[in-house]
Parts: C-alpha cells; structure tokens; sequence
C-alpha cells in the first residue's frame, strides 16, 4: 500500500473537520466552542490562502542531460484561440 | 527382388541438400497450428512445434525476426506461422524457418494486450491495494503527451479560466510510434524522482489499437506502478482501455476527464471549506443565541415567579424548621426548670420552716411580755425600788426599809420618790384593802 504524508493542507482541511465534527456532535461550555470557532476561521483562512498561492503558469518541462528538470515557455496558438473563444 | 542400390547413390550431405532445393517451392509458406513443447533459447531463438489433429512440425523462430513480436507465444496457441521448409541439414530434421506469427482469429495487438494484462494483474500490479490516493488538492500538475496534440488543447481548454492556484508543467513525448514507449516510461522516471509535482496526467487522444499501442507497452506499465506520484491515466475516448490505465492510480476516461478531476478537487476543496467555516458559524451563533434566549427567558417575569416561589418555599422551610427549633428548645429548657425545681425544694421548704420559727419566736416574746415587770404596771401595780449602794433594788419585805427611808415606786407611766413612813411586818393579802393605800 502507497501512502503519502499528508501535507500541511491536508492536515488543516483535517483539524477543520475536526472542529466541525465537535461543534456539532459534542456538549461544551460556551468558552471552549468559542475557542473552536476562532481556530475553525483560523484553518479556514490557511487553506484558501493555500488554494490560490500556488502561481497559475504553463509550461514545459523536461530532463537535461544529466537528467535535472528544466522548463521552457509554453506556446500554443490554439490554446489563445480557445481563450478567446470563452471570452 | 530389387537390386540394393538405386539408379544414383547421394551422399547424406548431398541429398539433404538436393531435397532443400526441391522444397523452395514451399519457400514462403504459411501454416496454422496449435503450438506445443515451446523453448526459448537464451539468445531469443524461439523453438517449437505446431501441430493438428494428426501431424506435427517443428518451428524456428530466429531471435532477429522473434523480437518483432508484441505476443508472447506460448504453448496451446493456435498460430498462424509464416516461413520456409527446410531441413536442417546438421539433424536432418525437417522444420519450418520462420519468419513471423501471428495469432490465429485475434490480432497480434489483441493477444498482446492481453497476455501483458494477464501477466500484470498476476504479479498485482492492478491490486487496488497498491493505488495511491490522489492528494487533495492537486496544484502542481504534470502532464506526460504530445506538446501538439489533441489531449493538451483538451485538458487546456477545460482548464480554461478556472486555472487560478495551479500550474501545469508538461513533459513532452511522443505518443506514438516505436520509441513512444520508452519516452513515456523515461518521462515518468524523472517525474518520480524530481517529486515537483502533485499529480501526474498521462494523456493522448483516441486513435486505433495501434495508435494508442505505446500506452499498453511493459515499459510504461512498469514506470506508472514505480512512479512515487500520484497518476491519473487519460489515453483515447472512453471505450479504450489501455494497460497504462489499468496500472495508474486513476484511470480517467479521456485527457479533458483528467483535467477535470484535477480542477473538480479544487473547487470542491474549495466548495467543502466553505461549508464547513458555514457549519463552524452556524453551531457557534445557534449556541449563543440559545445562551441569550435562555437568558431572556429568566429574567422573564414567568421565570421569575419561579425563582420567587422557590423563594419563598425556602424561607417557608426555613421558618418550619425554626420553629421546629423553637419548640425543642422549649422542652428543653422545661426539663432543665424541672430538673432546676427538683433541685430547689430543700431550699423552697427552707421558708416554711423560717415562719414557723419566727412564729415561735412569737410566742415566746408575748409570753415574755406576759411575764414582763411592765404588763403588771400596765395593770396597775407599781413596783417599789430601795436605793442601795449597789443599785436600785425591789423591795419584796417591808423589814427592808426604814421609816423615813427614802424610796422609789416606780408606775406604769413616771417614777415617785417617796419616803417610808411606817411600815407594818408580817405577810397580809397582798390585796391592799381599798381606800388604804
């Protein structure tokens, strides 16, 4: 079985879940859903900052030859066609 | 009786070689037959024997011509091989040379496909078990095709505009064609072993059997199960299936399918934050409007009057039990009076016995009194006193005093002084007669 470390995105959508499944399920004093409350926007705000940190770019890339990763622009005159078309 | 030789004696070398010629013209012939007692030489040569209901004839297969095969031939194969008569001259074994096989009633690219998928899936490379899971949010995105093919405009297009938070890096290799293989295997070697990226696409367009054919070759299938990334398969339309796909960790029914589970993760990741952060919102506001419903409710005059009664049931307790208090208190102190009272009766009859005397005492002074010099004066009688030296003194006989003595008589009220003037001897009725004195 293929397992991966979950990565610190996964764990914040985890503990996120976490939170509500507390929220919901369990009996607290006030103070201390409160203080899950303020976590849950906590985790909520790290994973949206996540979802679009990542830079939107196309590109190619390839090995060298010693086998290292190299990147080159990517052109494609359909694609702009398509773009347009959506547009 | 026939004569032992013949018309024309051969040497072995020579006829073998005569008949070798006659039979050219069996030179490129092809023949159909059930393969048994296949070997595999160590330097490719492939030997068996191909055989009907009644004959059998043995087959060579060169290594030069053998490795052009996309089968594996293996024994109980009907086979339709291609090739020439001979006879090996060194053995003189009589076997067909040939040049080419072919499976008989499925194409060559069929049978390929599925002995590999039947290899593949003994040694467990399909097992579900072995299947990574996709990450969940898949950013940095790989994509093994043709940077001028179909499948790039696909996932392209599909990506469209909903392209914020990934990249996409694509690593460009031929899809077709007898290197196609080993490029895409080498591709997913490097992609595994730089781990930039989050998921890995291995995509081309539909196109025939043959056209798909490097996506159902060992060498990728064994690259996809080693890669350490994740692999979502997206090869032809959606009635292919290719080895490539089953050995993938996804298998997406075309390139645009693949580009779509990769955006769908996002926005759904996206989609479930949000609707958890709303479930977060929702829990805490509903408990604290609870909280300031609850609140009102008390101070509303109804729970008030709950709050009041209890009150008041309280204070009634309280008096209840004060009395209760009280009344013990009061037999107590009762006993202690009792017990104080039963002490005190000596001391309660002690006044009686005080009257009693003082009654006595009574007694006795009016007896006193009775007796007393002055009762008799009161009466009446006076007291006659003589002086002497010594005091004054009663005088009880007559022969106590002298005529012409001076005395006292002393009444009930005031003194006189008198002097004797005669005195008469002899004890007479102390009643004086009246009118004597």
């Amino acid at each position: 079985m293929a397992t991966r470390r979950p990565n610190e995105f996964e764990k914040a959508f985890q503990n996120l879940e976490k939170i509500v499944q507390r929220l919901e399920g369990e009996e607290m004093p006030l103070d201390e859903s409160l203080q899950l409350f303020e976590e849950g926007i906590r985790l909520s705000r790290f994973c949206h900052q996540r979802l679009e940190e990542v830079e939107k770019k196309i590109e190619l890339i390839l090995a060298d030859v010693k086998g290292q990763p190299v990147t080159e622009p990517f052109e494609d005159e359909e694609l702009h066609e398509d773009e347009e078309l959506v547009e | 009786m026939r004569a032992v030789t013949a018309a024309q004696t051969y040497s072995v070398s020579d006829l073998l070689r005569d008949v070798n010629l006659q039979l050219y013209r069996f030179n490129d012939v092809s023949v159909e037959g059930e393969v048994s007692n296949f070997v595999r030489s160590a330097a490719g040569h492939l030997y068996f024997t191909l055989k009907d209901a009644r004959a059998q004839i043995k087959v060579v297969l060169f290594a030069t011509n053998a490795r052009f095969l996309r089968f594996r031939i293996e024994n109980g194969l009907q086979l339709i091989v291609r090739g020439r008569l001979t006879i090996y001259e060194q053995k003189g074994e009589f076997q067909l040379n040939a040049v080419s096989a072919e499976p008989a009633g499925i194409g060559a690219l069929q049978l390929a496909f599925e002995q590999l998928k039947k290899k593949l899936a003994e040694e467990g490379l399909f097992d579900p078990a072995r299947k990574k899971p996709l990450p969940m949010l898949p950013q940095r995105i790989a994509v093994v095709t043709s940077p001028t093919g179909a499948a790039i405009r696909d996932i392209l297009h599909v990506l469209g505009r909903r392209f914020e938070g990934l990249s996409l890096q694509i690593y460009p290799v031929r899809v077709q064609g007898p290197t196609a293989g080993r490029e895409i295997a080498a591709a997913l070697r490097h992609l595994s072993k730089w781990k930039l990226h989050d998921v890995v696409l291995i995509c081309r367009g539909g196109g025939s059997l043959e056209d798909l054919w490097a996506f159902n070759e060992e060498v990728v299938a064994r690259a996809v199960a080693a890669c350490e990334i994740p692999t979502i398969s997206g090869v032809g339309h959606e009635t292919d299936f290719t080895i490539c796909d089953f050995v993938a960790d996804l298998r997406a029914p075309t390139p645009s399918a693949a580009a779509e589970i990769v955006i769908r993760a996002k926005s759904e990741i996206c989609m479930q934050v949000d609707t958890m952060v709303r479930r977060v919102r929702n829990v805490v506001e509903s408990r604290v409007r609870n909280i300031r419903h609850e609140l009102r409710h008390l101070s509303s005059s109804d729970r008030l009057g709950i709050v009041v009664r209890r009150v008041a049931m309280a204070r009634e307790r309280l008096e209840r039990r004060r009395i209760s208090l009280y009344r013990l208190l009061d037999a107590r102190a009762k006993t202690l009076r009792r017990r104080l009272d039963a002490a005190n009766e000596p001391l309660a009859r002690f006044p009686t016995r005080v009257a009693r005397e003082r009654q006595h005492l009574r007694a006795t002074v009016a007896t006193l009194q009775a007796v007393s010099p002055l009762s008799v004066l009161s009466r009446g009688y006076a007291i006659a006193f003589s002086r002497t030296r010594r005091g004054r003194k009663p005088i009880q006989d007559s022969s106590q005093v002298k005529v012409g003595e001076q005395i006292e008589v002393q009444l009930k009220r005031g003194r006189l002084e008198a002097t004797v003037d005669r005195h008469t001897l002899g004890v007479e009725s102390i009643w004086p007669e009246v009118g004597e004195t």
